[in-house]
């Protein structure tokens, strides 16, 4: 074999470099990063706060806490330090706020909604398991039967054998604090209602009622049921613990509550006592209250005037404070999914939102018609709230957010 | 050179026409056993042989494409321009197409997703306040107070708005996947195209018809397997107003037996505003009418992988008359060149022959065409004739050295042509089965098959040679003139002088480095993987990518990526953990561009919760209980059978899936996607208790691992492409300096080459990989027959030159090696070139493209071998020029 001379060993080298660079030399990109928008099509959205003219807090699934102050063109997350779903936000003040979610979460500002702290609720649905003790006795039985069942297994292992085959401590540990979570889980808590910066509200699943009379330092639960001994079975499932769906205090003493089977629920007294103003409600298409729809808003405008909204596209409305309540028609045929929200401007204009996208209006005095968003509008509409005559909030599915201007004559959606 | 110094060659030759009958009998026979096995050659595209199965991806889509799907679906896309999809007809074509689709060849019937397939299903209030799961769509709507029933189930229904239906509620879609093992793209394509677009879109006539029963034809009155009876006409429609009627059984379709109810609609697609005449049966009585006016008012767009295919057998036809019109233009080029059928004829044989052995061999292994292979083919055809060329031209310039002697010019040529041809064969062949590296099964069978189909050159080209021309008539002495006179020859004597003057010597070297640098800056936008958002195989207009843009449009996604969570044990899939893990991952992912939108069981339990609270969206979460969770799926899933549950989850609940809706499969978007996919996995906080997240099924999953395969091999097979080359070329001059010398050209072309594709934006992959492998050593026979004939020369010019002026005696030789087999370089170039061109004109843009990327490579090719090698021997001297080679010896 020849290696040639000088050059030509010269020229070898510098070819096998470019044949090295040649072979396999593929370009590399920077990667697109991953969005970051506020406001996602995936998005749900419960309710919304508004704080002003232009601003506005909203909360939804998976712990999104959005807030604006320029009416919707720009959002800043918030981070609610959960990823519990969070339904409902309410404020006592420009400053101090509460927000309530999924497993009994309660979520409290001081400072106008930029951060939120966690408030121990501990709002669990079964008497027994609002006892410390009688959630210790879950965990203790529980603990108990897997060291049995650890020790079974020990015993069953080879004495040859160096594996373990007993359950591990932190493995019973983790396991158990489950089976406690599993039989004494918390409320899901659908609605707030702040009367002041001390005194709250808030209601949810199985009759669950939560308050507190010191800004949320403590809170004491308890089941809001009118049982009677003498109602036949079915009636006792729909007054047993019927899940609660919203909560609207007009003072500290007089406040609703509504939910499953037509339940309103009326106090006067700040919620020592309450009396029960559905049967009004009743009429020859429903006699009978299990056939009573499920009443997912109570709005009032003052003390006389309010409405209900629910199941079947109904629309409920009072004059007298509650005394007497009416089913109204809407005039829209097609509108028989539910209505998830009403609300009532300032100048007595009612509004109805709800499944599909769905809206009623009623002028003052006159009867409901089909209302529009503009555009196509197909999603849920979970939360429709004014913060006077003329700013407006509709939150809902799809990650939709539309606001308006000038009293619901247009709506703008909301884009982060 | 003398021929003593390749006396065994010359035996050789001798001994191939001593015994020439033999010899050709023993050719004739196997090549009629290839012949045979060529005839029974069948152009099919086998899936499964794309995938790299041993890859983890791979392992995982076959474990559960079954039950999850697979990489092959259909995406239907039913669009409307005004109101929106829930009026009566528009549903009734939802679901008549959906029907349709489940009624293809292949289709898995279990995993069509529409809201007119019986798989989409809501929960509904039965009597007595019990929920219970059904179908969106029973069946088609009777009144407009059902198709509004159905939009509300559609607005309330998490896991189908947005997801089967557009929120803008004008487009639905059909999404059916095929079973990999009943693939029949062409077949796909055609019942499409026959039953299901153009039915429902311009030939719709607003009737809903079906086939008679071949049992139930006498009681219809029809002859059995005829017949169409017709169960619906809608109001206003073309049918109505032609007078058509529920319960008519159309017998015959312009005048001829009506077979199939579909033809109904071809027929009036067909006929536009002209109408079709219908022969029909009513109540006894037969009678015909007239339906003019036919036409839906929706678009179906169509797209996915087995469409996309569909799509490119159909233009596969094209591919013959490109075929047929290259090989007469290179014939008449031939004949120009040598004056001489025999010109024409002697490259043809070889070309024919070696494609016979080649395709015979396809078979024999079990092996078919395939549509986007068929430029590797028509490359080793025009290699063939390269050589041939070569071998051709040099026979008649011994027939004129030997002074017509036909036997010693027979001889003489086979001997002196020997080395290079074998040596530029052999390098070739080795070099397509570098692409055996990859384990994806059709580039190994691909890598096999064409290594034999170059090594089969070497029968006709070497064993058949002398038999062929002592077969043939010895040319006529001045046609053997005519070839080194004339412009063409003095063209290349003129451009020889040039290139080895001082100025040409200078301005090739500053060339050649000029290019280099210009191409490294575009050399590092080559990408391994698709690199288009639509697909590279057709163009950005052809009717298959202006679907795939509306249905990305509408829909954000039609490629799916299938991550699957597989539970350690049963019910795992009921834990709340696994449910949110899977959630969090699907918003993670949605927030990369390229992803569209997804799907897994978490959408499902969310909806199912939400309706089972009457439909309240506060209840539409995640059940934090394993006792609720596992309620609500016995609710949702009570009422149907596993096989239709098999989709989401399986049967045991231990196991289900996250499938992702990618925008595109360009190659950085699936590595990128494939990254953030592992990134998440990794991330303790995304960990789940009783399962763990599995990359990946879908058509994504699966071209990410055949994208890791070729990356991870790619290196590898380069080096060994080029490595291969090198140690052919040491063994053939017992040189380290020749291997090196004669590479540049190569490099230099694929320099250019991968800076070509990577400003035009082509990418690596399954289909571009052969053809750029093949590529790889192209050129290196030009290199082969100049450095060889340089050497020959130089022996040649022996004694004409004193040893001082050795570098001058270089010079010529080299000088002469240029004009010689450097005209026929360049003209087989030129032909090569030309001919392949005609591939630009096909309406597949893959082949166009590789067409046009071999033209440029071999342009680059002959380039640098008759400029770049040329000066590089003047300039380096090297010894192995001036020695005699080792097979020689």
């Amino acid at each position: 074999m020849n290696f040639g001379n000088l050059a030509a060993r010269r020229f070898a080298l510098v070819v096998a470099a470019v044949a090295i660079l040649a072979s396999g030399c593929h370009g590399s990109q920077e990667w697109e990063p991953l969005t970051t928008q506020k406001i996602y099509v995936q998005d749900k959205f419960y309710d919304v706060a508004p704080l002003g003219p232009t601003r506005a807090i909203v909360v939804g699934y998976g712990g999104k806490i959005l807030e604006t102050s320029d009416s919707g063109l720009s959002w800043n997350a918030i981070d609610a330090g959960t990823d519990f779903a969070l339904f409902s936000i309410d404020f006592a003040s420009d400053k101090v706020g509460w927000i309530v979610g999924q497993e009994g979460l309660i979520l409290k500002t001081t400072d106008g909604g930029e951060s939120w702290q966690r408030q121990r609720g501990e709002v669990y649905m079964g008497d027994d398991c609002r006892s410390p003790a009688h959630r210790e006795g879950v965990f203790e039985e529980c603990r108990q039967e897997k060291e049995a069942t650890s020790e079974i297994l020990r015993s069953l292992q080879s004495k040859s054998s160096k594996e373990d085959l007993g359950i591990p401590p932190e493995r019973i540990e983790k396991e158990c604090r489950q089976a406690v979570r599993e039989k004494c889980s918390e409320a899901y808590l659908f609605a707030v209602s702040v009367i002041d910066e001390n005194n709250v509200v808030a209601i949810g699943d199985r009759s669950v009622l939560t308050r507190t009379r010191d800004g949320g330092r403590t809170w004491t639960t308890e089941t809001l049921t009118f049982i009677d001994p003498d109602m036949s079975p079915d009636w006792l499932l729909a007054f047993e613990d019927p899940v609660l769906y919203d909560v609207e205090f007009l003072d500290s003493r007089n406040g609703y509550v509504v939910g499953e089977f037509g339940k309103i629920y009326h106090t006067l007294d700040g919620g020592e006592s309450w009396t029960q103003q559905h049967k009004s409600l009743m009429d020859e298409t429903i006699f009978d209250v299990l056939d009573m729809p499920t009443l997912f808003d109570v709005e009032f405008l003052d003390e006389k005037n309010g409405m209900v909204v629910g199941l079947d596209g109904r629309v409920g409305i009072t004059t007298d404070g509650g005394q007497d309540w009416n089913f109204v028609p809407t005039n829209v045929d097609d509108f028989t999914d539910p209505f998830y929200a009403g609300a009532i401007q300032e100048n007595g204009v009612l509004w109805a939102v709800g499944a599909s996208g769905q809206i009623v209006i009623s002028e003052p005095g006159a009867e409901f018609q089909r209302g529009s968003l503009g555009g196509s509008v197909n999603s849920w509409l979970r939360r429709i709230r004014f913060y006077d005559q003329d700013h407006g909030w509709v939150v809902g599915g799809f990650g939709l957010i539309m606001n308006t201007k000038d009293g619901g004559k247009t709506w703008y959606r909301r884009f982060g | 050179m003398s021929r003593e110094s390749k006396k065994a060659l010359y035996l050789l030759g001798e001994r191939l026409i001593h015994y020439r009958t033999p010899v050709s009998v023993i050719v004739l026979l196997v090549t009629m056993w290839f012949g045979w096995h060529a005839s029974n050659l069948v152009m099919v595209t086998s899936f499964g042989e794309l995938l790299p199965k041993d890859h983890p991806f791979i392992k995982i889509h076959d474990k559960y494409a079954k039950n999850f799907g697979g990489a092959n679906n259909i995406v239907a896309m039913v669009d409307v321009e005004d109101g929106n999809l829930f009026s009566v007809e528009r549903l009734a074509l939802i679901y008549l197409i959906t029907e349709e689709i489940d009624k293809i060849y292949g289709v898995n019937h279990n995993q069509i997703d529409s809201i007119g397939h019986r798989t989409t299903r809501h929960l509904a209030v039965a009597a007595g306040g019990t929920l219970r799961s059904e179908p969106v769509m029973i069946g088609i709507p009777r009144s407009q107070t059902e198709a509004n029933k159905i939009r509300r189930i559609v607005h309330n229904s998490e896991n189908i708005y947005g997801i089967l239906i557009s929120l803008d509620d004008k487009a639905a879609l059909v999404r059916a996947n095929f079973i990999e093992g009943r693939l029949d793209y062409r077949r796909i394509f055609n019942d499409m195209n026959e039953r299901v677009i153009i039915p429902h879109t311009t030939g719709w006539i607003g009737a809903q018809m079906s086939n008679i029963d071949p049992d139930r034809a006498a009681a219809y009155d029809v002859e059995k397997g005829t017949g169409v009876i017709v169960k619906r006409v809608f109001p206003g429609s073309a049918a109505e107003i032609a007078g058509l009627k529920r319960g008519d059984v159309l017998t015959s379709l312009n005048g001829e037996t009506l077979l199939q109810r579909w033809d109904v609609g071809a027929a009036a697609a067909e006929a536009g505003d002209g109408g079709i005449e219908l022969g029909y049966k009513r109540d006894g009585e037969a009678g015909t009418l007239t339906v003019r006016g036919a036409g839906a008012d929706i678009d179906v767009w169509v797209a996915g992988e087995p469409r996309l295919y569909g799509w490119v057998y159909h233009y596969s036809g094209e591919i013959l008359w490109i075929f047929v019109s290259a090989t007469i233009f290179v014939w008449v080029l031939l004949y120009l060149y040598f004056h001489d059928w025999r010109g024409a004829l002697r490259p043809t044989i070889t070309g024919v022959l070696a494609a016979i052995w080649g395709l015979g061999f396809i078979d024999l292994i079990g092996l078919a065409l395939d549509p986007l292979a068929l430029v590797v083919p028509f490359f080793i055809t025009a290699r063939a004739v390269s050589h041939s060329v070569q071998m051709h031209d040099r026979y008649y310039e011994e027939y004129h050295r030997c002074n017509y002697n036909k036997h010693e010019a027979i001889v003489g040529s086979f001997a002196e042509l020997f080395v290079p041809t074998l040596s530029g064969i052999i390098t070739d062949a080795l070099g397509v089965l570098v692409i055996i590296l990859v384990p994806i099964v059709m580039l190994q069978k691909l890598a096999i098959t064409a290594s034999f189909w170059i090594l089969a050159i070497t029968v006709s080209e070497l064993l058949l040679n002398p038999i062929i021309y002592d077969l043939l008539k010895a040319p006529d002495a001045d046609i053997v003139h005519k070839r080194s006179e004339g412009h063409f020859y003095r063209l290349i004597e003129w451009f020889a002088s040039m290139t080895l003057s001082k100025r040409g010597r200078i301005i090739t070297v500053v060339f050649w480095i000029g290019v280099s640098v210009v191409c490294a800056t575009q050399w590092t936008k080559l990408t391994i993987g698709d690199p288009t958002a639509a697909s590279p195989l057709l163009y950005a207009d052809s009717p298959y990518n202006a679907s795939h843009t509306k249905i990305q449009g509408k829909f954000g996604g039609v490629e799916p990526l299938i991550i699957v969570a597989e539970g350690y044990d049963k019910n795992a899939m009921k834990d709340p953990q696994s449910l949110k893990a899977m959630e969090n991952f699907q918003r993670y992912l949605e927030r990369d561009v390229s992803v569209g939108y997804s799907f897994s069981l978490s959408d499902i339990i969310r909806a199912v919760n939400s309706v089972f609270h009457e439909l309240e969206p506060k209840w539409g979460i995640i059940p934090s209980s394993w006792i609720d969770i596992g309620g609500l799926f016995f609710i949702f899933f009570s009422g149907s059978p596993p096989t239709e549950t098999a989709k989401f989850v399986t049967t045991d609940y231990q196991t289900a899936h996250v499938t992702f809706f990618c925008r595109d499969h360009k190659g950085e978007n699936i590595a990128r996607i494939i990254a953030r996919c592992e990134e998440f996995i990794a991330d303790e906080n995304n960990q789940m208790d009783k399962a763990s997240f599995k990359l990946a099924g879908g058509l994504i999953g699966v071209l990410a691992a055949a994208n890791q395969e070729l990356l991870k091999n790619d290196i590898w097979m380069n080096a060994l492409g080029f490595g291969t080359i090198y140690l052919v070329l040491l063994f053939t001059y017992r040189s380290f300096v020749s291997g090196l010398i004669m590479l540049l050209p190569l490099i230099a072309s694929n320099f250019v080459i991968n800076a070509y594709m990577g400003w035009k934006g082509m990418g690596i992959n399954i289909n571009t990989l052969p053809v750029v492998t093949v590529g790889v050593g192209f050129g290196i026979d030009y290199g082969l027959y100049i450095v060889s004939r340089s050497i020959e020369s130089y022996f040649d010019l022996e004694g004409q030159y004193s040893e001082d002026q050795n570098d001058e005696r270089v010079m010529q030789a080299v000088y002469k090696a240029m004009i010689t087999a450097g005209k026929n370089v360049t003209f087989v170039s030129a032909t090569m070139i030309f001919s392949t061109l005609f591939w630009t004109v096909s309406r597949i843009r893959f082949d166009a493209e590789m067409g046009l990327l071999l033209a440029i490579w071999m342009t680059i090719s002959w380039a640098a071998s008759l400029t770049l090698l040329p000066v590089v021997l003047t300039i380096v001297k090297p010894k192995f020029i001036q020695r005699r080679p080792a097979i020689d010896a």
